[in-house]
Formats: structure tokens, C-alpha cells, sequence
């Protein structure tokens, strides 16, 4: 038999290869015990057993002791060990980060964790290749010029050169002083060393598509030993750009010729790959002529179809759709292939809601998982001083849970509704307890048990942060924080939940990987170094759900190889995707990388461009989908699937399109049906809702008033609807938390408040203003305090108000001259007719012998005197009516950014017209509410600026509708 | 603009200003063309632009052409190249109806790019050069970073009001007149 066998795309290659190892085991059958098959990619071993088994029946044989099917790894791991310690990737990161800081002087402000990052992938693909940097410098950089094609010296090649030298030696001598290997050079000595292992034994290697050298090298001895047998998938025809290219540089580098290959006949779809790839002085169309009429009946497009989507969206649903119809025709095993994970995963989530299990075999990073997301989250609540984002989200997450869960979950929505939005506390442990004892003083709805349970929450949190606080300054081991890190997730509970959970198990065994890698460094890493180590060691990590046995399996190009199905979508054919474009990487381009002998971007687009070729053969029914633009940006398609469509459009003048697809996927009813699915209602015009007399308030706030004022609509959701705008934390003080701090203050100044000094008694004038500025900064630092030991932004407000102080206060006693301070905060209400009654509180009644004045304290911008006189801005005069009689001034007192302004917007004569013509519309208003009358939105952009409902009425729908028909 | 396809010749730089919907990117795409027809390697032209859009634009409006330099028969062919300032010899019309299928099978594309792309790609590949760390990824969204930034820096000062920081926080204050001016003051460093 030959050594090696090409089986056409178009051919099972497993069905070949069981075929060869019965007829070689035949006179053991059915022992099949001693035969051992090392696969490329071990997602088919259950389908060569299954196809095995089905052989050796129509030979007669029901059962088989079966054969070993592994990996290439995996077999020489069984049969052999390595000589020193392997590291793995997270420990040679730590060992080289480590080395990288005592050689800080090569590589000036780079960040070593990053650079170590790139320098090991670089140095595996080294030795992975057999290459080694020469010791001597000199010839190391002449090999680099060459490679760049540079003919005069370059002082950037000779820094690279510098420090690739420097560090790779350094990497190397660091390795065998410690008897440490990387796991590319314990591969090569586990492949030297097996050769004396394998005794007599025969190895089928099936479904390669390329050799490191070393491998080549073990190999080629193999075959002279008679005890290696090749299957591969593809022919050898071909170099350069073509699907042969991978299987005829497996032959060249074995030293194999045609005689020594025995190859299957393909057939014409083998031959259309061919021809449209093909090295021929012919031009593509000639050449699709040609194949047209050597193949005159279309095979080709029963084959193949092809889907256009107008974006990502809609391919996904075409692919779940079409994934749909053939399951509903009864077509299966199904493959989704896809180098799209973005794709891949929405594509799964519209299939399982369809209740459409599938294998997922490319999984996902290990980083998206909820128990990661809970790992990251927890990390930073601790770094972040319990910051309520991230804290609440791990008190939701399924893998913390202090009581029952619903007691649990209970006990954090008082947390979060009660005290984290309520009182506005956007982190700090100190203040949740606070907050949480003041708040259940106050209010009776909360009873002790529940103050306790929150309590005792915020005491396991604070515990189970305990072993990592200390580290966040500072610098330690790997090993520390990990112990560290393990403690306080067993004290949160997470650890015990991650061991319950399929990803969560997962995540400790890539903790426990990083724990194995910390015992062969004793580095010390900072808070953020080792929140990086740690990230990007899950951000690589693939979780993988156990397979099910679904009929539709999602695979990667290079997981479907030597596997067959009874229809195949190629999904996300973009230029993106295939073939892509070369990694881009800080040392060497692809010419000096052809020049050292590493693999090159041209070998790898050849692999890729003959998994693609190989996948079209792969099924009787293939559908290639792309989206044509993401974003409102044009999306390329793949070059090879813009070849086949030209090439077959030129051979049969038809397209591939899949026009029932098409047709199809833009059809409401063919997408499963979801209870959100439904449009909302197009709403044309601006909304004027009639609500019913019940609806409406029999009393009136002076702010009750403003709002119908300023905007029906905003009147009908505050005051009908009885809304109220979604709570948000603030970090810092508001402008309207300052007014709220500056009116206490005032008030303090003027009235005995509780747990504040002052207030002032005695005559204000310029003799005392030092004692009265003195008691007024007293006041202002007491009621600033709270504000700012939540944030210290707080700090720059009180300055603020403390340079107003001085032109407060000048008002104050230039006021004391014609007014008397009558009374402060003032609650009134007062009945305006039969039904309505208003209601309110003023800041400040001021006496003089011509009457009373209103005074309000703005720190915003006080409405104009107009508008108060027309009767736009209403809450001085409705203050006016709360009050009986008298009323003979309204002022705003402004307080600016470093003074104070009296404003006097109406005086007793203005009054005399505007409370009776007020009062009466308040009565005629309350008579259309009481008549349903609509309550539209007016659209105002200045009350649409600071409506606190500012979206519900849907302005920018109605308003652009509305100019446009001006 | 004149009717004459002259920047279309490769031999020689153009400047072409002209008004949108005037015909520059097809002049670009016959430049492009015309440069292919006379032996330029795909991955050695450098297209670029202002927006991604343009860009991958450009990259279809060339595969179009390419492909209508197959597709047409010779007489259309002929004119198709007349009209881009070529003159049809029997060796151009062989090399136009292999244009499409070298750019398809080129190992690396033409760069049609933006100059935010290009010049980030020039850091990738050369980031020590750039005193960049290797493998750095740029952030899109910076509002969010320079936000959560600000609130850290409050934490910290909040946490601790007699450390330096908090005290060099409040001497900004008083220099710089408060909150907003700090705020912006700070800034001018991101």
C-alpha cells in the first residue's frame, strides 16, 4: 500500500480511511485494538467510529473492539514524558514579564506585559518551526536587511533586531538555567523521543493540511520504517493560489512524489473547483466557457446557492431560516459553517428561539460568560469602593445568593430601590450603612428584620472583599492574589455556585491553570498587572458547552474538515472573514517571516481558500450567505465567492442567487414569533390625551400649576398619571441638590433647624456683619459636610457659595432698611373654588408697612418679569394667592455664581389685575379637565430641555412631521 | 472638470477638484484601473479617504469595473477603454479581462482605506518605533473612559480629603474658580 492516499474533495475521507484500516486489519478482525489514528481535528473521531462500525458490518462484524482515535498531541503525551517543567502560556507570561523589567532599557516606556504578550507568540512560532536566532548579532541582522530588502543600514531594523536578539537568548538561557520548557519545545523533544516509543506500531494520520518542521522531520522517518500511513483531503495538482496549494506542500516537504500517492478519482464538482481555479493563460470567462460546454448539464447550481443579506441582521435570519426548511424537509446533519462569531452567536439565539438546539464546537470566549462577567464584576466592586453598578449586578447574579433566593433578591431590591436610588449613594460600604440605619429610623415600612438582613448582607460583602482589599497597593505574587482571589469568592459563595455551573467550572479550571502557572514565578505584580494577567487569560479561554446531539452543529471551517452532512451554510462570506487579512504584529512583516522560514500570510490564505473549497463539497446542498453593509458602511464580500459567482454566471448565464430565500426571509411570518415582536404604533401627529375627570388631582401644587402651564402633556403624565422619572444615581452634587443645601442654609440663617447652628437674633446691619458672615459660613460648612463626605466635588460648590456670602448678606441688611423678615418656609394651601384647592410652600414673606412681599430663592435662572405678569410664569403668583391679602411686592432672589440679585416682578397695583384673572383660569382650567379636555403636548424646546419626561410624548416623531408641512 | 479622462493617466499626478456627483470617483476607479492595466501590483496602490464608507465604496465601484472589463465583448470592451483613456491593442484586452480575476486571487487587497485606518495600521506595525506597547487597541467610545476617569479621581479624593491629591483638588478649585473651569482645565490633558 502506498503511504499516503489524496482523496478528493468530493469523496468521504473518512469512508476511505475506515475502508484501508479494515483491509489492512482484516485477518484481526473485529480486533481493531492495536491500530492507532491521530486525527487533525478530533470533532469527527465519533463519526469515523460510526463509519468504521458500519463497514465492518457488511463485512460481517456487528461489534469492534475499537481503535485509539486522538490527536497528535494528545497520543504523544500518552506516550511519552517531557524532561523539565513545562510552563504554560499564563506562566511563560510571567516568567518573561519578569524578565522584560530587568531589560526595561531595550524597549523604553512599552508596557513588558504587552510586549511579552507578542514576543511568545513570536518565539513559539520559532521554535515551533525549528528556528533558532543565531547567537552571533551580526549575522541575525544581516538575515533581517536581506529579509527587508533593505540596502542601506536602518536604525529601526537594528533596534528590533537588538531586541529580538537580546530577549530571545535571554528567554532561552532563563529556560534551561531552570529546567523549564515552553510546551513548542516539549512537543519537538516529545516527537524525537517517541521514536523509540511507538515500537512496531502503525500510525494513520488522517486530515492534515500541514507539517511543522519537526513533525515533517518525524514523519519522513516514519515512512522509512514503513509505519506511518497519510490520508488527506484535497489533491496536489497545484501551487501557488489554489486549494491544492496546503496538500502539495505536504508532499514536497515529505519528500513524497506521485509514486509513492495513490489518488481517487473525483468528480465534476472537483473539476469545476479546478477550473475556476486554475493557472491557465485562459481568462476566467474563457475558462468557464470551456467548463460549460465539457459540462453541459448544470450541476452545479443544484448544489450551490447563494444569499445575499442587506446586513448582519438579516443573514443571520436567513441562516436560521434556511437552517428551519431543512429541518422541516427532513434534511440532517446539518453544519452552520462560520469564521463570524458575532454572526455565529446570533444566529444561535434566533435558532433556540425556535427551539433549535445546536453543537456549538467553536464555542465562545470564556470572558462573555455570565460566571466571568460575575468574576470581572466582583473584582471591580472591590477596586471601585463597592460602587453600586457593579455591586448590584453581582448581588443579581445567579452565583451569589445570601438566603433563599427570593429572600435574597427581595433584600437586594431594597438595597438598590431604598438606599442606592432613594438616597442617591453611588458607592462607599460606610455610607450604604448609613444610609441604611438613618433610612430605617426614619421610616416605619422598614421593619428590623429586613435592616438586619441588609445589614448582614453589607457585612458579608465587606467580608468576603476582606482578603483582596489589602492588595490593591502595593505589589505581590501571582500566587498571593489568587489565594486571595480564591478566599474571598469562597467567602462571597461564588465558588461554591461556579462548581455547579458549566462555565463556572470552566472558570476555575482557568484559575487553577493560572495557579499551577504562579508556582514557577515569584514576580511581584501590582493590582492592575495582575487584573490584566487575569483578564486576558479568560478573554483567551474557550468555553464550550458539553455536545448535545443536535442535528445542526456549528462549526469553524477548520472544525468541519473531513466531515460530511446533508446540507451546509457557509455564513459570513465577507473579504472580513475570507480569507481576512494578516494579524498585525510589532516584529517582522511576511517578507522577512518567508525569509526565516515562518509560516507566512500566503501559506495560511492557502489553508483557508482549501477548507473553503473543501466545505462546498462537503454536502449536497451548500448556501453561502454575506451581508452587503453594516452600519451604513459597504461590506466586501469574499473574493472567493465573487469567483464563483462570475465564473458560474459566465459558464450557464444564471446567478446563484437563492431568490425563494429572499423572498422568503423578508416575510413577517417566517421569522418565530416573539411577544415583543409587534411595531409600535406610528404615532403622526402630536399626542392630546382626554383623560377622565378622575384622573385629576383636586389639588393643585404651585408646581401642579406651572406644569399645565408650561406643557399640558407633561402636566398629564406628572400629575394624571402620577409618573415619575426613572431614578439615577447621581456621583456628584446637582445644581439642583445645591439649590436644595443653599435654601437650608437660608433657612437655618433666618430659623431654629435641627443639628445646624444658628439661627441669627438681633439687628442685621453693618455692625455685625462680621458675626452674621461668620454663623452664615458656620451654616453653610455644617450643611455642606454630608455632601461632601459623598464627594469630595461637593467641595468646590461650598466654595462657590461661600464667595456669595459676602453679597448675600449686603442684600440682607439693605433689606432689613424698608422690610422685616416676617416668616420662612412657609406651608399654605387654599380653596379656589367648590372642587380645587392649591397648595404650596413659600420660601420667605417679608413685612413692610405697604404690605407683605413674596420672595423666592432661585440658584437657576429666575423666570422674567413678563413672564410673570402675563401669566406664563406662575408659581410667585399662585404663592400670592395662598396668601389672604396684602401681598405687596414679588421678588426673586437670584443666587449667581458670586452674587446675589434681587428681581421684582410684580408690585400691588400689578397685582390687583393679575391674581383675580389668575385664580379665575385656574377655576375655567380645572372645568376642561373636569370636561375631559385634551391635554396636548405643546413642544416647547425650552420646557422640552429640562422636562423630566423629556421622550415620553414622542416629540421628534410628531415635531419633524409637523415643520415638514409647513 | 474637463470631459477628457486626463487624470486618469498613471503616468502622471493629478489634482482633480470638482463638485459631488461630477464624476471623481470614476475617474479614481479609471485611474486605478488604467494603473492595474499597466502592471501595478494591487497591494501596491494606496487608495485613500475620509470615511469608511468612501472607502469601502471605492473597493466596490473597482470590482464593478473589473468586472464589466470581462464580462463585455470586445466592442464593448473597446469602448469601455477608449472612454477611460486606454487604447485598445490586443494585449491591453487580454490584460483587462484578467484584472478582475488577479485582484480576486491577490494575496493581499487593494488599500482602500481611510487615513485614520492607514495611520493606525502604520503604529500597529511599528509600535516600539511609535512608543506604542505592541498589540494596543484604540478606544472608540472615550466619553465613557474620560467619565469614569473623572468619578475615580473623586473616589479617591472622597476616600481620602488630607491626602495630596485631595488637597491639590481644592487648591484647583480655588485657583481656577471652581468646579467647571477645574473640570475643563483638567481635560486639556486627555
Amino acid at each position: 500500500m502506498s503511504p499516503l492516499t489524496l482523496v478528493p474533495f468530493s469523496q468521504d475521507p473518512l469512508a476511505v480511511a475506515a475502508q484501508q484500516i479494515l483491509e489492512h486489519y482484516k485477518v484481526r478482525l473485529p480486533d481493531l485494538s492495536d491500530c492507532r489514528i491521530l486525527l487533525a481535528e478530533d470533532q469527527c473521531a465519533a463519526q469515523l467510529r460510526a463509519e468504521l462500525l458500519k463497514q465492518a458490518e457488511r463485512l460481517g462484524f456487528s461489534a469492534l473492539l475499537g481503535p485509539s482515535i486522538e490527536r497528535l498531541d494528545q497520543y504523544l503525551s500518552q506516550l511519552t514524558s517531557v524532561t523539565g517543567t513545562v510552563l504554560n502560556r499564563p506562566a511563560q507570561e510571567l516568567v518573561l514579564a519578569d524578565a522584560l523589567r530587568d531589560a526595561a532599557q531595550i524597549y523604553a516606556d512599552t508596557d513588558p506585559w504587552l510586549l511579552a504578550d507578542q514576543l511568545l507568540t513570536l518565539f513559539d512560532e520559532l521554535t515551533r518551526s525549528d528556528i533558532s536566532i543565531p547567537a552571533a548579532f551580526e549575522h541575525f541582522h544581516t538575515s533581517l536587511q536581506h529579509g527587508y530588502e533593505l540596502s542601506s543600514p536602518s536604525a529601526s531594523l537594528r533596534q528590533e533586531a537588538y531586541i529580538l536578539h537580546t530577549l530571545w537568548h535571554a528567554w532561552k538561557q532563563q529556560l534551561e538555567a531552570e529546567n523549564m520548557l515552553d510546551p513548542a519545545a516539549a512537543f519537538r523533544q516529545q516527537l524525537a523521543d517517541s521514536l523509540a516509543g511507538i515500537g512496531e506500531q502503525k500510525l494513520w494520520l488522517i486530515g492534515f493540511t500541514g507539517f511543522t518542521s519537526s513533525e515533517a522531520q518525524w514523519l519522513r522517518i516514519l515512512f522509512d520504517r514503513r509505519q506511518a500511513q497519510l490520508i488527506l483531503h484535497g489533491s496536489a495538482r497545484q501551487d501557488g493560489y489554489h486549494p491544492d496549494r496546503p496538500i502539495r506542500d505536504i508532499l514536497d516537504q515529505l519528500g513524497l512524489d506521485n509514486t509513492q500517492q495513490s489518488c481517487l478519482e473525483g468528480n465534476e464538482f472537483d473539476d469545476f473547483i479546478s477550473a475556476l481555479f486554475a493557472s491557465s493563460t485562459d481568462d476566467l470567462k474563457q475558462r468557464a466557457k470551456h467548463f460549460a460546454g465539457r459540462c453541459r448539464q448544470d450541476t452545479v447550481g443544484s448544489r450551490l446557492r447563494t444569499f445575499q443579506a442587506d446586513g448582519p441582521e438579516q443573514e443571520a435570519q436567513a441562516v436560521a431560516l434556511q437552517v428551519r426548511r431543512w429541518l422541516l424537509d427532513g434534511i440532517q446533519p446539518i453544519a452552520i459553517v462560520t469564521e463570524d462569531r458575532r454572526l455565529a452567536r446570533r444566529v444561535r439565539a434566533m435558532l433556540e428561539a425556535s427551539q433549535v438546539e445546536l453543537d456549538d464546537a467553536g464555542g465562545w470566549a470564556l470572558s462573555t460568560t455570565s460566571a466571568a462577567a460575575t468574576l470581572e464584576r466582583w473584582l471591580e466592586t472591590i477596586e471601585e469602593d463597592f460602587a453600586c453598578g457593579p455591586l448590584l449586578d453581582v448581588l443579581k447574579s445567579p452565583f451569589v445568593c445570601f438566603a433563599d433566593r427570593d429572600t435574597h433578591l427581595a433584600q437586594v431590591r431594597r438595597l438598590e430601590q431604598d438606599i442606592i436610588l432613594h438616597e442617591n449613594i453611588a458607592r462607599g460600604l460606610e455610607r450604604y450603612r448609613h444610609h441604611l440605619d438613618s433610612r430605617s429610623k426614619r421610616l416605619p415600612d422598614w421593619s428590623e428584620p429586613m435592616r438586619l438582613a441588609v445589614q448582614r448582607m453589607l457585612n458579608m460583602l465587606d467580608h468576603a472583599a476582606s482578603p483582596l482589599k489589602p492588595l490593591l497597593h502595593g505589589s505581590c505574587a501571582a500566587s498571593d492574589f489568587l489565594d486571595a482571589l480564591g478566599e474571598s469568592l469562597r467567602e462571597l459563595g461564588s465558588w461554591q455556585h461556579f462548581e455547579q455551573d458549566a462555565a463556572g467550572q470552566r472558570l476555575l479550571e482557568v484559575i487553577a491553570r493560572l495557579q499551577q502557572a504562579a508556582t514557577h514565578s515569584r514576580v511581584e505584580l501590582n493590582w492592575f498587572e495582575f487584573r490584566n494577567w487575569l483578564g486576558r487569560n479568560l478573554e483567551n479561554a474557550t468555553f464550550r458547552l458539553p455536545l448535545s446531539a443536535s442535528p445542526v452543529r456549528l462549526l469553524t471551517l477548520e472544525q468541519s474538515r473531513l466531515q460530511r452532512f446533508a446540507a451546509t451554510i457557509v455564513a459570513g462570506c465577507s473579504q472580513e472573514f475570507m480569507p481576512g487579512s494578516p494579524a498585525s504584529q510589532a516584529f517582522f512583516n511576511q517578507r522577512v517571516r518567508a525569509e526565516l522560514g515562518l509560516p507566512t500570510w500566503s501559506q495560511a490564505i492557502a489553508k483557508k481558500l482549501h477548507h473553503f473549497c473543501r466545505v462546498l463539497h462537503s454536502a449536497g446542498r451548500v448556501l453561502l450567505t454575506h451581508h452587503r453593509e453594516r452600519d451604513g458602511e459597504p461590506v466586501s464580500a469574499s473574493p472567493w465567492l465573487e469567483l464563483l459567482e462570475v465564473f458560474y454566471h459566465n459558464a450557464y448565464r444564471k446567478t446563484l442567487d437563492d431568490k425563494t430565500l429572499q423572498q422568503l426571509v423578508i416575510r413577517p411570518d417566517t421569522q418565530p414569533v416573539s411577544p415583543d415582536h409587534a411595531a409600535l404604533p406610528q404615532l403622526e401627529s402630536r399626542p392630546a390625551p382626554k383623560p377622565p375627570a378622575s384622573t385629576h388631582p383636586e389639588t393643585w401644587s404651585v408646581y401642579t400649576h406651572q406644569r399645565l402651564i408650561d406643557c399640558p402633556y407633561r402636566y398629564f403624565s406628572a400629575d394624571a398619571l402620577n409618573l415619575k422619572p426613572q431614578d439615577e444615581i447621581r456621583e456628584a452634587l446637582s445644581k439642583s441638590d445645591y439649590g436644595s443645601l443653599v435654601h437650608r442654609i437660608v433657612q437655618a440663617f433666618h430659623r431654629k433647624t435641627a443639628r445646624l447652628p444658628g439661627p441669627w437674633s438681633g439687628p442685621l446691619d453693618e455692625t455685625h456683619r462680621q458675626q452674621a458672615l461668620g454663623l452664615l459660613q458656620q451654616i453653610s460648612e455644617a450643611v455642606f459636610a454630608d455632601a461632601i463626605k459623598d464627594n469630595f466635588q461637593a467641595r468646590s460648590w461650598l466654595k462657590q457659595w461661600l464667595t456669595v456670602l459676602p453679597s448675600y448678606l449686603g442684600w440682607e441688611i439693605s433689606r432689613q432698611k424698608n422690610w422685616t423678615l416676617r416668616q420662612v418656609e412657609i406651608k399654605a394651601d387654599k380653596k379656589i373654588s367648590s372642587r380645587l384647592r392649591i397648595s404650596g410652600r413659600i420660601d420667605r414673606v417679608d413685612q413692610c408697612s405697604e404690605g407683605m412681599a413674596v420672595v423666592d430663592y432661585k440658584t437657576g435662572k429666575p423666570p422674567k418679569a413678563d413672564d410673570v405678569l402675563n401669566g406664563e410664569a406662575v408659581q410667585l403668583p399662585s404663592y400670592a394667592l395662598l396668601l389672604e391679602t396684602g401681598i405687596a411686592q414679588l421678588n426673586y432672589l437670584a443666587f449667581n455664581k458670586d452674587q446675589v440679585r434681587e428681581q421684582v416682578c410684580a408690585n400691588a397695583e400689578n397685582l390687583q389685575q393679575l391674581l383675580p384673572e389668575l385664580e379665575a383660569r385656574m377655576v375655567q382650567l380645572d372645568g376642561a379637565l373636569q370636561q375631559q379636555a385634551a391635554l396636548p403636548a405643546w413642544g416647547d424646546a425650552t420646557v422640552c430641555g429640562y422636562c423630566e419626561f423629556s421622550g415620553l410624548c414622542r416629540r421628534e416623531m410628531w415635531l419633524h412631521g409637523e415643520n415638514g408641512d409647513d | 472638470m474637463t470631459d477628457s479622462p486626463l487624470a486618469t493617466q498613471p503616468e502622471q499626478s493629478f489634482s482633480v477638484l470638482a463638485s459631488a456627483g461630477t464624476g471623481k470617483t470614476w475617474q479614481l476607479v479609471a485611474r486605478l484601473t488604467r494603473l492595474l492595466l499597466h502592471g501595478a501590483q494591487l497591494n501596491s496602490i494606496l487608495a485613500i479617504t475620509f470615511t469608511r464608507k468612501a472607502a469601502g465604496e471605492m473597493q466596490q465601484r473597482l470590482n464593478e469595473r473589473l468586472r464589466e472589463l470581462l464580462e463585455a465583448d470586445d466592442r464593448q470592451l473597446d469602448t469601455i477603454l477608449s472612454g477611460m483613456g486606454e487604447k485598445p491593442t490586443a494585449d491591453i484586452r487580454r490584460r483587462a479581462r484578467k484584472l478582475l480575476e488577479q485582484s480576486l486571487r491577490c494575496e493581499q487587497n487593494l488599500r482602500s482605506t481611510t487615513f485614520h485606518s492607514f495611520c493606525q495600521e502604520l503604529l500597529q506595525r511599528f509600535p516600539l518605533e511609535a512608543g506604542l506597547p505592541p498589540g494596543f487597541e484604540l478606544a472608540e467610545q472615550t466619553g465613557l473612559l474620560i467619565q469614569e476617569s473623572w468619578d475615580a479621581l473623586f473616589a479617591e479624593a472622597t476616600a481620602e480629603p488630607e491626602q495630596p491629591l485631595a488637597e491639590s483638588l481644592e487648591l484647583l478649585f480655588e485657583m481656577l474658580n471652581g468646579l467647571h473651569n477645574t473640570r475643563s482645565a483638567l481635560f486639556t490633558f486627555v
